[in-house]
């Protein structure tokens, strides 16, 4: 890889892209968060609307604000939710990056908190601009994947492709990040004889076993009308389709919810919810929300599938979009990165797309912005949800 | 699975298979849904990416468009619910 240069961090892999974030507490914080995030394209916002504890959420935004691709967060309060700001402050700065937090009930109400806010961003954006660049090197990277709006061709096309850019990654030494295992649902088997030993294989099928009582309560299978419309049939139909993108290296591990991969190679991110007094509670509730969950482990990039069309992009990693259909690229070509419906029409092999995405992950890393960033997406999501780190093993 | 939409009264080629084989296809087949390659008994898997992905919920003949009118997920199989 041709001399990319990063952002270093104190801790933690480098950088990719250099943003500041204000991130709101509470939903009663958002309006004002998102006004002092408007003073730039480097801010972001994001937040968690709860007022109640949640641990996970809680833990998910430290891991969004110590992420590669952060250089200095702004932490947003209303000032009498659960939420404990100061705590989050203290995860974020003890991980190297600059953090302050604002109490809208203190500040005095919308108009001085704006003001403060914005003073305090611009110091950080100034700050953030002086971030040392270093050369990145392929095994600094880590790439998440994730698909959405699937079709029939997803698991011919631009799964499967994306599964060969991830074998190129993983041989290159990145760490690479699957998810969705309600769409792993009847590939258990075949996916355990891809673990690296046996005590893992176990463990992915609890995670598999899980997701599967999960579906069964909810009561729901992971497989949608547009889903149906596309040809898929069965959720473990869509579910051998998706886990193509898995490619065909080892799995090396199981993560949780804002866990970073603790090597190179593959893992597979568990975002299903344990059982908790609200049982399992809604989980997964939109692709925005597995995005999420794969940036919180520390990817970098996110490379997104698709077959029926979507046109989301994220705060914090940028999302590049490959997708399968030809009908569908046609038709919002706008939207889209890599051009996998070139499979579907016999004009591209899946190893040759695959080559394509690996080059445009390298080139995305070193600066080039994905469709979704130059449209301005700026999706996120961040729900309620209980997850046991020590769960499945 | 239809690489473009087949109109009914089709013979279509079979791509990948050992060697050269078409089907005649029965009903219009939507662009990337299933067809049937032999005839599949009731009961019987449907395999797709050589992996059993539903269990067909009647007799299907050679031909036959393959979608949730004749197919049933094991899942929901199990679970006593109809196919989504």
């Amino acid at each position: 890889m041709s001399e990319i240069q990063g952002f270093r961090r104190r801790t933690g892999p480098p950088g990719i892209r250099n943003y500041v974030l204000s991130i709101h507490t509470v939903e009663c914080s958002s309006f004002v968060s998102q006004k002092i995030a408007s003073i730039g394209p480097r801010v972001q916002s994001l937040g968690f609307p709860g007022c109640y504890q949640n641990d996970y959420a809680a833990r998910l935004m430290v891991a969004l604000g110590t992420h590669p691709n952060v250089g200095a967060v702004l932490l947003v309060s209303l000032g009498c939710e659960c939420t404990d700001a100061s705590e989050m402050a203290d995860e974020i700065r003890a991980a190297g990056r600059p953090v302050e937090v604002l109490r809208i009930q203190q500040a005095g109400g919308t108009e001085p908190t704006i003001s403060k806010g914005r003073e305090i961003v611009g110091r950080m954006l100034a700050e953030t601009e002086k971030t040392p660049r270093v050369p990145i090197a392929v095994s600094d990277l880590i790439v998440g994947t994730e698909c959405g709006g699937s079709d029939a061709t997803s698991g011919i096309a631009a799964n499967p492709a994306v599964g060969h850019a991830f074998d190129l990654l993983v041989d290159s030494g990145a760490a690479v990040i699957f998810e969705e295992t309600l769409e792993m649902l009847g590939c258990d088997e075949i996916a355990a004889r891809r673990t690296a030993n046996r005590d893992l294989a176990g463990e992915l099928r609890r995670v598999i076993a899980k997701a599967e009582s999960f579906s069964r309560q909810s009561p729901h299978f992971s497989i949608g009308p547009g889903n149906v419309t596309g040809g898929l049939t069965t959720i473990e139909e869509k579910s051998m389709g998706a886990f193509a993108k898995s490619g065909s290296r080892p799995i090396s591990g199981i993560i949780k919810v804002a866990q970073r991969p603790p090597a190179s190679g593959l893992y597979l991110l568990d975002t299903v919810p344990d059982p908790s007094p609200f049982h399992y509670g809604y989980s997964n509730p939109n692709d925005s929300e597995g995005i999420m969950a794969l940036i919180s482990c520390g990817a970098q990039v996110i490379v997104f599938t698709t077959g029926r069309g979507s046109v989301i992009g994220s705060v914090i990693s940028p999302v590049l979009k490959v997708c399968g259909n030809p009908q569908t690229y046609a038709r919002m070509s706008g939207d889209m990165d890599v051009n996998a419906g070139r499979i579907v029409l016999g004009e591209a092999s899946i190893a040759q797309v695959g080559r394509e995405i690996y080059d445009r992950v390298l080139a995305v890393a070193g600066g080039e912005p994905t469709a979704a960033e130059v449209l301005g997406h700026q999706e996120y999501c961040i729900p309620y949800k209980h997850q046991d780190l020590c769960a499945n093993v | 699975m239809a690489l473009d939409a087949i109109q009914a009264g089709t013979e279509a080629r079979v791509l990948g298979a050992q060697e050269e084989a078409s089907v005649k296809v029965r009903q219009e087949i939507p662009f990337a849904h299933k067809v049937a390659l032999r005839p599949i008994a009731k009961g019987e898997s449907i395999v797709k990416y050589g992996a059993p992905v539903g269990i067909a919920t009647t007799d299907i003949a050679a031909g036959d468009w393959v979608h949730t009118h004749n197919v049933q997920s094991v899942f929901a199989a199990r679970q006593g619910e109809q196919a989504s």
